[in-house]
């Protein structure tokens, strides 16, 4: 007799038991499937108030008193939408912001096309990011904004940051690489020996469902298997069934990559790890972590398997402020802005910190002259041409309420990041 | 008519839909007859497995197995197609054959059982198999294609259609490589898959020599799917899925760079530019665009500067 005959029957029993028992789940889920479904996703209202190319921006109006009167300006990641942030109302990190009385800012990069193929990361950092940001300056006539990265968006936030100090009075990072030189996400393993320059070569832009279909590599068994499993158990769970659907749409929602943006990331990032060095090349001008003066609050996740804490952890030992925070908070990549946990932590934790420091003089005076980068000459005669007169004389400035993790620190020591544990 | 009512939306319902409307003569659809008689191939095609089956006289375990399949897919097909007696459609709702249908399926004696044992199967005899892993099909592909294959790829082309002729081969030949790369991937993530199942077995049989048994088949669930995702994380860290998923990216980019040539070739016919010809004008377009653009900006920061001049 084979040895294995009697648990497999036993399997096979239980099983064959439990999908008798399912009939009633198989109708009910077909009334949910062919009801009326409500998943929608991004309904927060909001006014595009800059466009420019494929690059919209969308501004959120607060929804109570202002309690950070800098506005915020959140980048998000080329892979993917920024959609994320605004899924459904009531798990919404925008609706957080608006409703805690922050006036937000949020940059729609689109759908590039093939015509977008050469944009560098230049172009996105030195070019849209940098018109967003005047814009925005312009409008409410300040010298400088709150900004927020997430993800590929927070590594690009770090290098406005450290080219453009004198436009940044507090910069928050959110799950956003620096240090790629970690084996502990298996992108981080993968891209060192993986050339995607022929990809690149080959389509023009790195193709979102590519992009897609590695992110489903990372974890098949839960991502292809045991996720719609559970989809398929739940089926007769009409909320379950609209987050699930919502969720679908954002994940597989994926604008390609612009090919030369992808492949200076990759190269430079994954394969050579200059920015963490302060190495990195963008417009001719090197990416110092030193001229990041202003107050940084770090945000990472613990479980995060595409962003791993060791990718995120050191950026606060390298930056030249020390009013710096690291957060780690116990969820993963998409967890920290989606989950009902991370829902009562993430947009608080980020609000209060700002609020912390909105006592601060605008920061266009905190940076010495010889701490801004270098520039090429004709953004240098563009800065001279500037009002610059009308600010306060230059000097340090390292102000704010500092966080537990920096505050006592008479030179800066790298703090053990303060951990959220889940509500 | 009866209403659709919710089920409307269904493909199976839209199918029964429109081959009752058809029937009733109104709203026919092109594909409506395409289905019906499919449909009825396929009914025709059971029926016929059907009376050979009966010819199997002795071979009991046989007719059982064809029998049981044969009731399976016309449930299945009847459920699909809506093909039945008229009387039958009005006596069910429109989506209660479906659920049957896969009842059936997933049930006693279904499709999903005899996969469950082949897999089952499977992990028994190839379970520990993933460090000998040989790739022996890859292998003998790639070794048909290098030696039989690749050189015929390879002669000189002469004449007028050289050029042509040498794209299409060289085509031909990534295609291959593309394939071979394919396959060897999809193998490679098929392993975690078979040693999970073998690593299964073992968890039962020591669960079974305990003598404990869950009542819920998630519990089962819960062990395999566990066992599946810490398989797979040992192979994506391993060196030999790397070097596959960068053979399997440089395969496909080369097959679509070689893919991209030929199909030029053919564009160059049309009154169509070809990729190559726009890529060239984004080129041209993307640096005008940003010289244009550093100009604006300097503009009106001069125009800015001087007008504060001004007013000084």
């Amino acid at each position: 007799m084979n040895p294995f005959e009697m648990p497999i029957n036993d399997i096979m029993t239980k099983w064959l038991k439990g999908i008798e028992k399912s009939r009633e789940h198989l109708l009910k889920s077909n009334e949910v499937l062919l009801g009326l479904l409500d998943t929608d996703i991004a309904k927060t209202p909001y006014d595009v108030v800059y466009q420019e190319d494929r690059i919209k921006l969308k501004h959120y109006h607060p929804t109570s008193d202002k309690q950070v009167k800098t506005p915020l300006l959140i980048v998000y990641a080329l892979i993917n939408r920024e959609t994320m942030l605004d899924l459904q109302p009531g798990k919404s990190v925008i609706e957080h912001f608006m409703n805690m009385g922050v006036d937000v800012y949020m940059i729609d990069w689109g759908y590039p096309t093939r015509k977008d193929r050469y944009l560098t990361i230049d172009d996105h950092v030195n070019g849209y990011m940098d018109n967003v940001v005047d814009f925005i300056r312009d409008r409410h006539g300040i010298q400088n904004i709150n900004l927020m990265g997430i993800c590929m968006g927070g590594t690009f936030s770090i290098i406005y940051s450290a080219l453009h100090p004198e436009k940044i009075k507090n910069l928050v990072t959110t799950v956003a690489p620096s240090n790629f030189e970690t084996d502990q996400g298996l992108l981080h393993i993968w891209m060192k020996e993986i050339n995607l320059g022929r990809i690149i070569d080959a389509y023009g832009n790195m193709p979102g469902d590519l992009l897609n279909l590695c992110f489903l590599l990372l974890n098949p068994a839960r991502l292809v298997i045991d996720k719609y499993i559970s989809f398929f158990e739940n089926m007769d769970n009409k909320e379950f069934i609209e987050n699930f659907v919502r969720m679908e749409k954002w994940i597989f929602d994926s604008p390609d990559v612009p090919g030369e943006t992808i492949r200076q990331f990759i190269e430079d990032c994954y394969q050579k790890n200059l920015l963490i060095q302060s190495r990195m090349e963008v417009g001719g001008n090197r990416v110092d972590l030193k001229n990041i003066t202003m107050p940084l609050l770090n945000i990472y996740a613990k479980y995060d398997h595409l962003v791993p804490p060791g990718a995120c952890d050191l950026l606060t030992s390298k930056v030249g402020t020390l009013d710096i925070e690291d957060v780690c908070l116990e969820t993963g990549h998409i967890g920290i802005y989606v989950s009902s946990k991370s829902q009562k932590q993430f947009a608080p934790k980020i609000v209060e910190w700002l609020k912390q420091r909105e006592g601060a003089p605008e920061r266009a005076s905190n940076i010495d002259a010889e701490t801004v980068p270098a520039r090429p000459e004709s953004s240098q005669a563009a800065l001279k041409a500037e009002p610059v007169a009308e600010r306060p004389p230059h000097r340090k400035l390292r102000t704010g309420k500092t966080a537990a993790a920096s505050r006592a620190l008479p030179k800066k020591k790298k703090a053990p990041a303060q951990t959220m544990a889940s509500a | 008519m009866r209403p659709f009512s919710i089920f409307r939306f269904t493909p199976i319902n839209l199918t029964r839909g429109l081959l009752m409307d058809q029937s009733e003569g109104s709203n026919s659809f092109p594909w409506s007859e395409w289905m019906e008689s499919a449909a009825g191939l396929w009914l025709s095609a059971a029926q016929s497995w059907q009376e050979l089956s009966t010819s199997l006289a002795g071979c009991s375990r046989a007719e059982e197995c064809i029998q049981a399949s044969l009731s399976i897919w016309r449930t299945f097909l009847l459920a699909w197609t809506g093909v039945q007696g008229p009387a039958a459609k009005e006596s069910q709702q429109p989506s209660f054959n479906m659920i049957e249908g896969i009842m059936q399926v997933m049930g006693p004696g279904g499709l999903s059982q005899e996969l469950f044992k082949w897999l089952w199967n499977k992990g028994e005899a190839n379970g520990h198999g993933f460090e000998k892993f040989q790739h022996e099909a890859v292998k003998a592909w790639t070794a048909i294609h290098e030696k039989g294959i690749q050189p015929l790829l390879k002669i000189p082309q002469v004449g007028l259609t050289r050029v042509h002729q040498e794209k299409i081969n060289r085509l031909a030949d990534k295609f291959s490589g593309y394939q071979a790369a394919v396959s060897e991937f999809q193998m490679l993530l098929t392993v975690p898959m078979e040693k999970s199942f073998a690593d299964l077995k073992e968890e039962l049989e020591k669960l079974r020599q305990k003598g404990e048994s869950a009542e819920d088949f998630k519990v089962y669930y819960g062990i395999w799917i566990k066992i599946l995702e810490n398989h797979y994380m040992s192979l994506f860290r391993s060196q030999e899925y790397r070097l596959a998923l960068s053979r399997l990216l440089n395969e496909t980019a080369a097959f679509r760079i070689r893919g991209n040539d030929v199909l030029m070739e053919f564009l160059e016919f049309l009154p169509i530019p070809t990729n190559k010809e726009m890529d060239e004008f984004y080129k041209e377009l993307y640096t005008l665009k940003k010289q244009t653009k550093e100009a604006a900006k300097k503009i009106s920061k001069l125009e800015s500067a001087l007008a504060k001049k001004d007013v000084q």
